[in-house]
């Protein structure tokens, strides 16, 4: 693992804003996140480089940040409605399926869309997953349960696909 | 069905949308010097708060005993520092003609916001940055050296009592005796803090009588080198872009300094981040403005709702804590020349409003160059 700041930040970034934008579902807010984690990383760097995983440490500050700036998010983003996918003949199906999953992960609770981005994208097991976000291997368990079970209730349903809209944080979350 | 192979091929997918983000390790690099540089800049304005509430050079702190003794008022060898030609490796700020140097009276150190009276032979490793800072009573430079890809400060102190000294090694014990250039010195040793400040060593010494220097960091060896290089024959000017034209009622200067940072992106190598805090002492705190250059305002200084105008830069409020003071802090961003202004107070009385006031009553933000040899020495004039 290189010592030297920009040498981990050479061989690490393209690795950083994929995961950034698997997490975020947004090419423009991966950036950002990524960036603001690399600026606090930086400013402490001394004392990352010293860990066993440098690279785990700093994606783990990805997470929270992702989080942490999603609940700012709720407050202000204006309310829309994202069309719903028309059932359309294949092969246009699947790409609307697609679509439709797409916008229903981006309605996730934070927490629960990064443990599936952590299990299924990364392939973490549910252990670390806990110790990313600080919280016990079961919360992990529940957290993809209650998730597979909103995007299953919401894919089963024909109605519009609402965007992020002001409202108090899951009662999910935090647990 | 939605099942988990069909998540995870669906978050696959996104990165397909994985942006390229050029110019972003320079855009860090610069932000988190931004930040290093405030975060700095209030840290030590808060112990020049402590130092005007105790009354400045206060008596009542008792050397250590493991403290070289005081140096005699006979002549001896006179000044016990480096001399000769100033070592261009070590960045400073423009020199002053024809000003006393601390070498021939030592009551200039710390008397004047407006001089720096302390310098810097060769380095032990190459600089990055270097601060250099005047407060009533002290002058200091904090040194970023270079070392196996990291930065390490060493922090040289310079005051004309121990006692001014001594409030920077709370909590550290004698760790044994040496000498700098022939006169006595002592180690002192601090372990690493429940608050997760790494330990420290520190080096006191007295270069000739009258002058009391120290030197902080880690490792001795490189520290003794760094004694070994501080001289006291050669003044420097603390200047500053821009004149402060309102201040709080009675408040003054409380301290000037001068970061100077080897960035080889910009013309000659340097860029040069000037600080200026103005206090009352009391319970007032100090408010501290400091000014980036010209390209310096990289981060989001508006935020969508609270934006402030002042003149023709925008802006925005922040307010938190740090530690268990409370922080009120105004970013600037100047839309000609890039420049991001930071007026900041930590604890004390002063609020928003009086940052507002302090930012509008600024000069000359927009005009003045980047190389510091062209700025006046005391903003408040």
């Amino acid at each position: 693992m290189p010592a030297d700041f920009e040498e981990f930040v050479a061989q690490r970034l393209p690795a950083l804003l994929r995961f950034g934008t698997v997490l975020c579902g947004d090419p423009g807010t991966a950036e950002d996140v990524v960036q603001e984690v690399l600026i606090r990383a930086h400013l402490k760097w001394r004392r990352i480089s010293r860990y066993d995983r440098p690279e785990q440490y700093v994606r783990r500050m990805v997470v929270n940040e992702y989080v942490s700036l999603r609940r700012r998010l709720w407050r202000w983003v204006p309310a829309a409605t994202v069309e719903p996918a028309e059932p359309v003949p294949d092969p246009a199906t699947h790409h609307a399926e697609r679509a439709a999953l797409d916008a229903h992960l981006a309605l996730l609770p934070p927490r629960q869309r990064a443990v599936l981005v952590l299990r299924f994208y990364v392939g973490m097991p549910d252990g670390e997953i806990a110790e990313v976000l600080g919280c016990r291997p079961a919360t992990v368990r529940g957290h993809v349960s209650r998730a597979l079970a909103t995007l299953r209730a919401r894919m089963s349903d024909a109605r519009p696909v609402p965007a992020p809209r002001p409202r108090a944080d899951s009662p999910l979350e935090g647990t | 069905m939605i099942t988990a192979d069909r998540v995870r091929d669906a978050l696959r997918a996104q990165e397909a949308r994985t942006p390229d983000a050029p110019g972003l390790l320079g855009r860090v690099l610069a932000e988190s010097s931004r930040r290093r540089h405030r975060r700095r800049t209030v840290g030590a304005v808060t112990a020049v708060t402590a130092l005007v509430l105790a009354g400045g050079v206060a008596s009542g702190v008792t050397r250590h005993p493991a403290a070289p003794g005081p140096a005699t008022d006979r002549p001896g060898p006179p000044v016990a520092t480096a001399s000769g030609a100033p070592d261009p490796s070590v960045p400073a700020p423009p020199r002053a003609t024809g000003a006393t140097t601390a070498q021939d009276d030592p009551t200039v150190l710390g008397a004047d916001l407006g001089l720096v009276h302390l310098g810097l032979g060769r380095m032990p490793a190459p600089v990055q940055t270097v601060t250099w800072t005047v407060e009533p009573g002290r002058e200091s430079a904090t040194v970023d050296l270079l070392d196996a890809g990291r930065t390490d400060a060493v922090r040289v102190l310079a005051a004309r009592t121990e006692a001014v000294l001594a409030r920077d090694v709370r909590g550290a014990g004698g760790a044994g005796h040496t000498t700098v250039r022939g006169r006595p010195a002592a180690w002192y040793q601090r372990a690493e803090r429940a608050d997760g400040d790494g330990p420290a060593t520190y080096l006191r010494w007295q270069p000739r009588p009258g002058v009391w220097m120290q030197v902080a960091g880690s490792g001795r060896a490189r520290l003794a080198a760094v004694a070994a290089a501080v001289r006291l024959d050669a003044v420097h000017r603390c200047p500053y872009p821009s004149r402060i034209t309102w201040r709080p009622a009675g408040s003054t200067g409380v301290r000037c300094a001068l970061e100077i940072v080897r960035d080889a992106a910009v013309p000659g190598g340097l860029s040069y981040w000037p600080t200026y805090a103005i206090g009352a002492g009391g319970q007032n705190g100090t408010i501290v403005v400091s000014i980036g250059p010209a390209g310096s305002a990289t981060g989001p200084t508006a935020a969508p709702s609270g934006a402030v105008r002042v003149g023709a830069a925008v802006g925005s409020f922040a307010t938190g804590y740090r530690g268990s003071a409370r922080l009120w802090s105004l970013d600037l961003r100047y839309p000609r020349t890039g420049r991001h202004v930071s007026i900041e107070t930590v604890g004390g009385s002063y609020r928003d409003d009086d940052l507002l006031r302090v930012a509008r009553g600024l000069r000359g933000v927009e005009t003045a160059p980047d190389d510091p040899s062209g700025w006046p020495a005391d903003p408040l004039r």
